[in-house]
């Protein structure tokens, strides 16, 4: 988001989801998106109808923290599971579901988001050409618009606008965790294990010692060949 | 009323500090850090004398407020704004944003006053290259010229910096890169094409009041780590506002900024 002051909730938030689409490489060797989709694809349509964003958002997070919710608060939590269930205007519902299964799907010519390597999250508030107080960009499109990076690498950009010069409304009954979504889904999405960072061995010890070793070895070889000489 | 060794002695965190009697002392061993001391001037240098428990952890909690922005801000206050606008300070915007305009001709530089927000963000629409400066920042009591001028550099630098990309968003340079362009091809740029000067100091010393104890630290989920090894100055605000003033160069690890995740 490249905000000035950093924003604990809406990072949290915002980087759990570009964490989840992204491109780093998981302990089994695989992108973060695209373990995503073996599992959209095979397993669970995420973003069916018949699932509820808020419920999706947790599923999600906490396959990427291992077990912790987003955001950390909880007040900001609660406020954004409620935002997520049935609060969003219902063009935008329908807008998330639909960029983020086409990214999810299979890359073909009319869907070349299927081929993006990463996503990004973010928010933004300016004026939206609904006039109502969220929208996605752009126009609540269902179809993300693939860019590429400086790298040359493909990405697609979520961009939730807001209009409205309010912070979210407090939710205290909400639930936290939100209730499942029942039969349609299909386990928990496989929590991505980082790859583990390699530590660096201390070999200098080692080499000494076997330096040490080999000159001692090599001596008493000496030693016996000149006593054997003599 | 309490002297300001009190202050010292107690931080805005309310940790208390193994502090020995003499603080000049305390100081020069390095007991503490010396953000305390800046923070102890600040205040004093804005006449505030009431060192209490009760008025330090007020001011505290109105600090610490600072930094939730976006979805899950705070904003500056009506009265705050209105006053803000009396004062012709849309003008002096005005002013500010046309030698941007006219020094980075790439970017689009968008003033959302009717967000009383208090941030700035950078991010690119598409082919557009935003930089978006919202009312609450803008319109802000304690921020003036120079401030208002670091920040949108620094907004610009996530978009021109080279080196370390964001996490957030790996099409945007990351803090400590975007602070370094900020400050040095930024401010060079800047003076050159608009003749607009930037005191750093004044800026650093603006952005004191609004940062010192606002900027979050926390909020870590798989990282337990609190200060970064690889040398990004970006999760506080007493190492971020050092290497500005030094121009210290960010660091070149990909991927090594700070991250809440």
């Amino acid at each position: 988001m490249g905000g000035f002051i950093n924003s604990q909730s809406d990072n949290e938030i915002c980087e759990v989801l570009n964490k989840r689409f992204s491109d780093d490489v998981n302990a089994n060797g695989q992108t973060y998106l695209d373990e995503l989709r073996q599992f959209f694809r095979n397993k669970e349509k995420l973003f069916s109808n018949s699932h509820k964003l808020n419920r999706i958002f947790h599923r999600l997070a906490i396959s990427v923290t291992g077990g912790a919710s987003v955001p950390k608060t909880k007040n900001s939590r609660l406020r954004w599971f409620h935002l997520l269930k049935g609060n969003l205007p219902a063009a935008v519902d329908q807008a998330i579901r639909g960029q983020l299964t086409a990214i999810l799907s299979p890359a073909s010519p009319g869907n070349p988001a299927g081929g993006a390597e990463y996503v990004t999250f973010s928010t933004v508030h300016q004026p939206t050409t609904t006039g109502d107080q969220f929208e996605l960009f752009d126009a609540n499109s269902s179809t993300p618009t693939v860019l590429s990076d400086a790298n040359g690498k493909s990405y697609c950009t979520i961009i939730l606008q807001c209009n409205v010069d309010k912070a979210l409304d407090d939710a205290p009954g909400e639930n936290d965790p939100p209730a499942s979504d029942g039969n349609v889904e299909k386990g928990p999405i496989p929590f991505a294990k980082p790859k583990p960072i390699k530590k660096k061995s201390p070999p200098k010890k080692s080499a000494k010692k076997s330096v040490k070793k080999v000159s001692k070895k090599a001596a008493k070889k000496t030693a016996k060949k000149k006593g054997k000489g003599k | 009323m309490l002297p300001a060794a009190h202050l010292l002695r107690r931080g805005p965190h309310s940790r208390p500090f193994r502090l020995r009697p003499k603080g000049a002392e305390a100081i020069a061993c390095g007991e503490i850090p010396p953000w305390r001391c800046a923070f102890v001037a600040i205040l004093s240098r804005l006449g505030n004398k009431d060192f209490s428990p009760a008025s330090l952890e007020a001011r505290h909690c109105r600090l610490t407020r600072f930094g939730a922005a976006m979805l899950f801000c705070d904003r500056l206050s009506e009265q705050q704004v209105t006053e803000a606008k009396a004062a012709n300070r849309e003008k002096c915007l005005e002013a500010l944003l046309s030698d941007f305009r006219k020094a980075f001709p790439e970017l689009t530089f968008e003033l959302q006053l009717d967000f009383t927000i208090i941030n700035a963000q950078a991010l690119k629409l598409q082919d557009r290259l935003i930089v978006m400066i919202y009312g609450g920042l803008a319109l802000h009591p304690k921020l003036g010229a120079e401030s208002l001028t670091f920040i949108i550099l620094h907004e610009a630098g996530h978009h021109f910096a080279r080196g370390c990309r964001s996490r957030r968003d790996p099409s945007l340079a990351c803090e400590c890169a975007s602070d370094y362009w900020a400050v040095t091809v930024g401010t060079d740029t800047l003076l050159q094409r608009s003749g607009r000067h930037l005191r750093m100091r004044v800026a650093l010393e603006e952005l004191n009041q609004v940062m010192s104890s606002g900027h979050p630290s926390k909020g870590s989920y798989t990282r337990k780590r609190k200060t970064s090894t690889s040398g990004c100055w970006s999760r506080a605000w007493s190492l971020r506002s050092r290497a500005l003033f030094e121009r210290t160069r960010p660091p070149t690890i990909e991927g090594c900024c700070v991250t809440y995740i």
